[in-house]
């Protein structure tokens, strides 16, 4: 197997391919503190290309209220699970520079979904360590995720009174999901002919609909399960990146990259996508203005996905705060502490950032602040805090403006006479 | 945990559950959603009545924990810190200056009528 550099990992790791990057990728931030599970983003996504005859269980986007729930059901405890039978008790890492842009988190020690499969798989032609989920782990997104715990001891069954429930001190969050369109993808490593592809232009990955055969080694293979079996048309499907909006060919884009339909339409405002540069190792090229750039590289305060994969994901989350860290350290890698640190006592600069989510569905590649007063100086959570209300303004891809905002919040008051007033 | 051996296979492994918090679990996820909810310019009552409102499972589920007092406290203390700054009107059809009547976590200031 070739050698390719995963920096995420901090080392070389095998992959079936040699090492191939686009010029740009396809990159996002999702920020868990701020979601509310409204599943705004699901159905925007649905309504605009999974809604035809056998796409009725296949949600390209998708919202799951962890530890509890999973689409498809326990994907994710099923796939550590597996890696853990692989290299038990090994799954660690090693501190290191948090400074070194080539090794942010450190080395992980542990074994990727290849490495793994070497190991576990026969014959020797299987690439990628996975699972095939059943239909009924697909066709329930969300259920049971949200019920009440019931009484101690009693396993599978609901409380049927409801009058003395026990009392837990439990937690959750939700988690907001699409493919990660992955720097090693895991779909493009298993697929036998070759129809799924990363595009040079912006690192989507797509499968090519007229190669597919639908041997589902892809499904098998995405240890984020986000290829997905059509029935009745045989094939696999995945979600496309909206490549239309990112490409500026939509007709809405008016030739102008935009954000996805899932991000667009995030109530939370939780959402930031993008296009990040590259450099020739596959590392992120420095680009210290840049948003999404800004949160994984500098504040650090957007981690990858479950990293020990080792596809590389280019979904980056800023954890939830309030979480069991041991939870946390497994699923957003070593950088979790750090991270919350520095989201809780924000400064100037991530305030500013933080200000830039849906304030506009144009792609953003490039901000600027200006500075403006101290507005306040006190103290928050025992710590000195200050608050200044600077503006931050979005840059498009020729250096047009896109718009700029204030950390105060602008709120809009519409006129009575506006068309859909009531 | 009601029982100590969840399986993964069983669909109903993760139902009825109870995943165990860390004791300050609930005073982190209340400063967390109050924090946010300041910096979107929401007015202290109605971070509280979205804390009071059993659709909103999170800040629910730290009301119930917490109580009345210390989450009113958070509350406070966020809106205090980070909604200082005041909230700009834009899009309004309002003169400059005028009160429109509505609450926010901070003094109005109104930029008259804007085109977008
Ligand atoms: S998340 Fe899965 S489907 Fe998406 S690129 Fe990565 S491996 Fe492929
Ligand atoms: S990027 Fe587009 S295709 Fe992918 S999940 Fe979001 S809305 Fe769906
Ligand atoms: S639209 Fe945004 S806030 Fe709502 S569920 Fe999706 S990610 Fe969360």
């Amino acid at each position: 197997m070739p050698n390719v550099y995963n920096w995420q990992l901090g080392r070389d790791m095998g992959y079936p391919y040699e090492a191939e990057y686009p010029k740009r990728q396809f990159a996002f931030v999702f920020n868990t503190n701020r979601c509310i599970g409204c599943q705004t983003c699901t159905m925007a996504c649905k309504s605009t290309w999974t809604f035809s005859k056998g796409q009725e269980n296949m949600w390209w986007a998708n919202v799951e209220t962890k530890p509890y729930g999973g689409y498809p059901q326990h994907w994710d405890v099923k796939i550590l699970k597996l890696l853990q039978q692989a290299n038990p008790d090994a799954q660690t890492w090693t501190p290191g520079d948090a400074s070194n842009p080539r090794q942010p988190y450190g080395t992980f020690d542990g074994k990727t979904v290849f490495e793994a499969a070497e190991k576990m798989l026969s014959p020797d032609s299987a690439r990628v360590l996975g699972y095939l989920p059943k239909d009924e782990e697909w066709i329930n997104p969300n259920i049971y995720e949200d019920n009440p715990s019931g009484k101690t001891g009693i396993k599978g069954q609901y409380d049927t009174s409801g009058t003395s429930l026990p009392e837990h001190k439990t937690w959750f969050f939700y988690l907001a999901r699409i493919c990660n369109h992955c720097q090693y993808p895991a779909c493009v490593a298993a697929c036998p002919r070759k129809a799924v592809y990363k595009r040079p232009e912006d690192g989507i990955v797509l499968v090519n609909q007229q190669e597919c055969r639908g041997y589902r080694k892809c499904v098998e293979a995405c240890p984020y399960k986000k290829t997905m079996y059509r029935g009745n048309t045989r094939i696999s499907e995945k979600c496309v990146g909206c490549y239309p909006r990112v490409e500026g060919s939509d007709p809405e884009s008016k030739g102008l990259p935009m954000e996805t339909r899932c991000m667009a339409a995030c109530i939370g405002q939780i959402r930031m996508q993008g296009t990040v540069l590259l450099n020739e190792d596959g590392t992120w090229a420095e680009d210290r203005n840049h948003p999404l750039y800004y949160l994984v590289h500098v504040a650090k305060v957007a981690l990858p996905l479950y990293p020990q994969f080792g596809t590389e994901p280019n979904g980056y989350y800023i954890p939830p705060r309030w979480v069991p860290r041991p939870y946390l350290h497994q699923m957003f890698g070593p950088g979790v502490d750090a991270a919350i640190e520095r989201y809780m006592y924000p400064d100037r600069e991530l305030l500013a950032v933080l200000q830039l989510f849906r304030r506009s569905n144009r792609i953003i590649y490039r901000y600027k602040m200006e500075e403006g007063p101290k507005v306040y100086e006190g103290t928050l959570r025992g710590k000195p805090f200050e608050m200044y209300d600077d503006t931050v303004i979005a840059y498009g891809p020729n250096g047009e403006e896109l718009f700029r905002t204030k950390i105060e919040e602008p709120i809009y008051v519409r006129p009575a006479v506006h068309q859909n007033s009531i | 945990m009601p029982y100590n051996d969840p399986e993964p296979e069983d669909p109903m492994a993760l139902n009825g559950v109870a995943f165990e918090a860390t004791p300050d679990a609930a005073l982190e996820a209340a400063y967390t959603f109050a924090e946010e909810l300041a910096r979107l310019g929401q007015p202290e009552n109605s971070i509280l009545y979205l804390f009071q409102s059993p659709q909103y499972q999170g800040p629910y589920s730290a009301f119930q924990a917490l109580g009345i007092d210390t989450v009113t406290q958070v509350i406070k203390e966020c809106c205090t810190a980070i909604a200082s700054c005041r909230a700009a009107l834009r899009d309004c059809h309002l003169a400059p200056g005028k009160d429109p009547g509505c609450e926010t976590a901070a003094p109005w200031r109104c930029e008259g009528p804007q085109s977008h």
